[in-house]
């Protein structure tokens, strides 16, 4: 069947090896008789698309109603919710804690409170161009971890080099402790001892001589 | 008419040569390639396939990840086994779109196989099947097709088991007395939307070239900096 004169547009020169004793010049004529064959309505892959005898593409992912989900019109009686912002809160905190973590090793990167606040509205002010928002649970997430890094990691850090100095015969610094110490009660004054009573009680021991 | 969505399965039938090859390859270049995997798998090593551009060359051990289409050759009978597993690996994974080029190259009653066409929908599982003779594929392969695409059929027996699931049925359009046209030209097919219940006859679908031109464009990666990546541009 060599030499196939099939003249739909889109047809495909290497398919005219076809052995199926089919007569290509009357089928095709057939086929460009007009926007039917055998009483089917005809579709053209090759037209462009939009055009009525094209197939029509279904664009991305199937429907809600396909999902079993709520559908659209189903959602309409309720307003959609527009998408929530950062939460400003959450990642100043989250800032702040990541910031104190670094700030144990590279003490320039600590933040104070004020940075933090400006840093994350800064951050909300540019996600809320972009449809992507966090999820406030991811920002807690992160945020405990911060949190965590910034109680543990310093705690393990002095163990560890706690231990590494005992295993190598040295005393611990006094100032090894990364934990936080809490300010001394303050004591009530020591009573002012009378002088006169501190020499006579220092009369009063009796010398190995008598 | 539409074509099959993002996990709706279509069946392509019809004798060598009729055609069903550049059809199946023209429904896989209209798929958003770009979003999820493509699994292809092409036991008879059909050369339209294996010169789509931009395709991996994969072994029956690699189950894709990223979207793209990955092209595996697999030894019919030999491979059986790797092929069954392979399909699992998809069944499990989920979002993986699904061509066999040769439905009767797999075993009719691989179990693997007979979940994809039965589950495959509610996980985002399309496939597009093609094969020659309808009568020796899984039934499930026909019965939970939610597309048809029929081109010329030789055999009675593989007209009279698709005609069971065509409104109407194919015969009128395949008889054609010798020297005689039939009413189905030459590389048309009957397509059929299940869902929808609307029939069809298709023309020819592009050429070779711009079929490939469809996968060059879709598969094609630019060049993309940190802030592409990150999606702030």
């Amino acid at each position: 069947m060599a030499g196939n004169e099939n003249s739909e547009p889109g047809s495909s020169e290497s398919r005219n090896q076809d052995d199926s004793g089919i007569n290509p010049s009357e089928s095709s004529d057939a086929a460009n008789a007009g926007g039917e064959i055998g009483g089917l309505p005809t579709i053209d892959p090759t037209a462009p698309a939009g055009s009525p005898s094209a197939p029509k593409r279904r664009v991305g992912r199937p429907t809600n109603a396909e999902k079993g989900l709520p559908t659209k019109s189903a959602s309409k009686s309720t307003p959609r919710q527009k998408a929530a912002p950062v939460a400003v809160n959450g990642v100043e905190k989250v800032l702040f804690s990541l910031h104190q973590m670094a700030a144990t090793f590279i003490p320039e990167a600590e933040l104070d409170r004020e940075e933090s606040k400006l840093l994350a509205e800064s951050l909300a002010d540019v996600s809320s161009f972009y449809s992507q928002v966090v999820d406030p649970k991811i920002v807690a997430w992160v945020g405990l971890l911060g949190v965590a890094g910034k109680i543990y990691g310093p705690r393990i850090g002095a163990f560890a080099l706690r231990m590494k100095m005992e295993k190598a015969g040295r005393p611990p610094r006094a100032n090894l402790s990364v934990v936080p110490q809490k300010p001394a009660a303050q004591s009530a004054p020591a009573p002012v001892a009378n002088p006169a009573e501190v020499v006579a009680t220092m009369i009063s021991v009796p010398t190995p001589e008598g | 008419m539409y074509l099959p969505n993002e996990s709706q399965s279509i069946l392509i039938i019809g004798k060598n040569g009729s055609g069903k090859s550049y059809a199946a390859v023209w429904h896989l270049a209209q798929k958003p390639l770009g979003e999820f995997p493509w699994v292809i798998i092409n036991h008879k090593r059909e050369k339209l396939i294996d010169s789509i551009p931009g395709a991996q060359f994969v072994d029956l051990d690699f189950t894709p990840k990223k979207p793209g289409v990955y092209v595996y050759h697999p030894l019919p009978d030999f491979d059986d086994d790797a092929v069954t597993a392979l399909l699992w690996r998809i069944y499990q994974r989920e979002n993986i779109g699904v061509y066999i080029d040769e439905g009767y190259m797999i075993n009719p009653r691989d179990p693997a196989l007979n979940a994809l066409y039965t589950q495959g929908r509610s996980k985002h599982i399309p496939l597009i099947t093609l094969s020659q003779r309808p009568s020796r594929i899984s039934r499930f392969a026909i019965s939970e097709a939610a597309f048809y695409q029929v081109f010329y059929l030789t055999d009675k027996n593989d007209r009279a088991r698709i005609s069971e699931f065509i409104p109407g049925g194919i015969e009128e359009y395949m008889k054609g007395k010798p020297g005689e046209a039939r009413l189905m030209p030459d590389f048309h097919s009957i397509y059929y939307d299940v869902g929808r219940n609307e029939i069809a006859m298709m023309r020819p679908v592009p050429q070779e070239a711009d079929i490939l031109d469809i996968f060059e464009k879709k598969l094609k990666k630019p060049k993309r900096g940190v802030l592409h990546r990150l999606g702030f541009l």
